[in-house]
């Protein structure tokens, strides 16, 4: 039983991860990326790791994508105004 | 069946981070490509360290040497975590003042710096 | 598909069969066979007296991995402060102008209520998931990662005037200097006292209880701090960026 929702939870990341990829536009990669946090997050519990699962779920919904749109912002805005 | 899976994804999402980066055309887009291939390195790191039907390396409830798995590689990857997206960040603020002294966000249209 | 795409297709097509082909050598899955784990596994418990063997090994048993890994993470959060600085403009709260041609959404009462209330929600979390680590999963970098949402939080709900005031970045910088310079500190009393770096020195108490593990509840607290600083430094330089910058002094 385990053995299958691992399985399940492995391709499931690699499928995002190649969607991750494959958006080639950053303001729509955001959603497939955090959506690959979560994933990914999942995988982890599944191994039987709480702690990586924590960190991965702290870091992949707060701190990067923050920074990711802070600089989508910057460089949206400049590009406009010129 | 799962052993032949557990091996090739992590090596699967490793390749498709680094085709990503090769062939990316926004800056931005390069570095969550790079976390992507990050995070391979994660799941192949705490499948070394797993056992049939262990159980986590917490031993609140249960006695000290029931089956568990490698607590190694958890601690190891649980600090690389949270330090890789702080990298990341920082491969941002790179790529935001690339952008405000270059005026472009796209790899290719980048050239060395001369003279 | 250009010439590029075509070779980096090829390249990493051949990368990922000499992958798997180097995968396939490793131990079967699901069949550690590593002495290392195993003994943490069984002895940690008993000489730390804490059930969390995660934390023994990150704090205690591999200490110094740990305390190298916080100062990638100090180094990297410095290196942002210096590359978004622009030391000659300062920044005014107002943000910046929009690009559509539609006019500013503005915040809402709703958008304000449920960030506020998520601080709370996320503050008690974080603190909750940082404290003890040598008891439940859990520890200073994730509970500090989850905690530094409060920062977040301020930002999109009471926009950035409120951030600065709830976060000056001063007093991150202190933070997290105390947090990282204590780590290393520790080490060397540690050092000091028994001839090892980051031995555990203190008294180690009863399995469970929560004044237990000698010093990795301690050293825990000063990683939550310096993480917690170190992210809301990071938030505060990137929310810095949506601002409008203004020249100080002309003809600079």
């Amino acid at each position: 039983m385990m053995s299958v929702l691992q399985a399940i939870a492995l391709v499931l990341a690699a499928v995002l991860a190649t969607m991750v990829v494959f958006t080639r536009d950053p303001k729509r990669q955001i959603m497939p990326y955090m959506l690959y946090g979560v994933v990914l997050s999942i995988v982890f519990a599944l191994l039987q790791a709480p702690d990586v699962a924590l960190s991965e779920m702290a870091v992949g919904s707060v701190a990067v994508p923050f920074a990711i749109l802070a600089t989508l912002v910057r460089i949206d805005h400049g590009r406009r105004a010129k | 069946m799962i052993g032949l899976l557990a091996f090739v994804v992590p090596a699967w999402i490793f390749v498709i981070g680094l085709y990503g980066m090769a062939t990316s055309r926004h800056l931005v887009h390069l570095v969550m490509c790079l976390s992507v291939a990050q995070s391979a390195t994660y799941v192949l790191i705490l499948e070394v360290g797993y056992r049939l039907g262990a159980t986590a390396p917490v031993f609140s409830d249960v006695l000290s040497t029931v089956r568990a798995t490698d607590p190694v590689v958890q601690a190891l990857s649980l600090t690389d975590i949270v330090v890789g997206a702080t990298v990341s960040a920082l491969l941002l603020a790179f790529a935001l003042r690339i952008y405000k002294t270059c005026g472009t966000v796209d790899p290719e249209e980048l050239r060395p710096m001369r003279g | 598909m250009n010439a590029r795409a075509v070779l980096g297709a090829v390249a990493c097509a051949l990368l990922l069969g000499m992958l798997v082909w180097g995968f396939a050598g490793l131990p079967p899955y699901g069949h550690y066979p590593g002495p290392y784990g195993t003994l943490i596994n069984t002895v940690a418990s008993h000489e730390r007296q804490l059930p969390n063997a995660i934390s023994a090994v990150n704090f205690d048993y591999r200490g110094a991995d740990t305390l190298g890994e916080e100062f990638i993470l100090f180094a990297a959060v410095a290196g942002i402060t210096m590359v978004l600085r622009n030391d000659r403009k300062r920044t005014t709260p107002e943000p910046l102008p929009p690009t559509r041609g539609r006019p500013p959404a503005g915040r809402t009462e709703a958008v304000r209520l449920f960030s506020v209330a998520g601080v709370g929600v996320t503050i008690a979390f974080g603190v909750y998931l940082g404290i003890h680590p040598h008891l439940t999963p859990g520890g200073g970098f994730q509970g500090a990662a989850i905690l530094a949402g409060f920062a977040a939080l301020t930002f999109v709900g009471l926009g950035y005037d409120a951030f600065q005031r709830i976060a000056p970045q001063t007093r991150n910088e202190v933070f997290e200097a105390i947090g990282a310079g204590t780590y290393a500190v520790i080490g060397l009393a540690t050092l000091a006292i028994s001839g090892a770096f980051l031995t555990n020195v203190l008294p180690l108490g009863g399995n469970g209880q929560f004044f237990s593990a000698g010093t990795i509840p301690l050293i825990n607290a000063f990683v939550a701090l310096e993480v917690l600083a170190g992210f809301t430094l990071l938030f505060l330089e990137f929310a810095r960026e949506t601002r409008v910058e203004k020249e100080e002094e002309a003809g600079e």
